[in-house]
């Protein structure tokens, strides 16, 4: 699911993707916007078909975290 | 006060830049208008990520940038300011932050582009002038917004700035206040 992430990612930052790694913070890090953030999740749940509830997602700190929420969503 | 940084696109490019000079902004517009330093003023923030000077409470702040921009704006108010470029905008997003009389008047514009980050910015002005971000449901707030720019909002208990210039960035600020208006000064940054 991370790899699905990151390629949605490389849509709204200019870094090397190997960079990328679930530790990383798209806020703190990535210095990714907010308008940034909430493409990147309806991008996110057209790709994999869930919805992602916005109030969840000052929750996220790091990409690692959006996977786990992310992969649990799937299972519901 | 109202400081807006805007450039061509080979400028800011990168998010590091961004937030360098987003942070030159707030050194240089604390020091100009409060003789405050910001390196001997602790920035603590809220549960959502805002901003605040510990030891000055009455002093409100916020940052934005952007590709190519960057804007702060500092008042006695609660504010929250926030900077775009004017770009092709996901239909997605769009979908996601704005109500359905918003998301027509943005499709049946002839300049969709701008409206869609128009109402975005004024949106993302509010959210963090409330301090929340993007914890706020954006379609909770409604805009009509004409084509003089004079708007009007859902929320009471709230005043909106917007400014655009040439260089094709949109800038939106929200003051928490009970004011019917408010003298804002405006200045236009040049690069270091």
């Amino acid at each position: 699911m991370l790899k699905i992430i990151v390629k949605d990612l490389l849509d709204y930052v200019d870094i090397d993707e190997s960079l990328i790694t679930e530790d990383t913070r798209p806020s703190t890090d990535l210095h990714l916007n907010s308008y940034d953030y909430i493409s990147l999740v309806g991008k996110l749940e057209d790709d994999i078909g869930i919805k992602i509830d916005e109030n969840e997602l000052r929750k996220f700190v790091t990409l690692g975290e959006l996977d786990a929420y992310i992969q649990k969503k799937m299972l519901e | 006060m109202i400081y807006i940084v805007c450039s061509e696109a080979k400028h800011l490019a990168t998010a590091d830049e961004q937030q360098d000079i987003s942070q030159r902004l707030l050194r240089e517009g604390l020091l100009r208008e409060h003789d405050i330093r910001a390196d001997q003023s602790e920035i603590i923030r809220n549960d959502w990520g805002k901003p605040f000077l510990r030891d000055r409470r009455d002093v409100y702040f916020s940052i934005s940038h952007c590709l190519g921009g960057a804007a702060l704006s500092i008042s006695p108010f609660r504010t929250g300011i926030d900077i775009e470029k004017i770009r092709p905008f996901s239909p997605v997003t769009a979908r996601k932050v704005l109500t359905d009389e918003e998301l027509r008047t943005v499709m049946n514009s002839d300049t969709s582009e701008r409206d869609f980050f128009v109402f975005w910015t004024l949106k993302e002005s509010y959210t963090k002038a409330i301090g929340t971000g993007l914890s706020y449901p954006m379609k909770n707030i409604r805009f009509v917004v004409d084509r003089n720019r004079n708007m009007q909002c859902s929320m009471k208990g709230c005043l909106f700035g917007l400014f655009e210039n040439n260089l094709g960035f949109v800038t939106a600020v929200c003051y928490l206040c009970r004011e019917d208006h408010l003298e804002e000064k405006v200045e236009y940054c040049r690069l270091p």
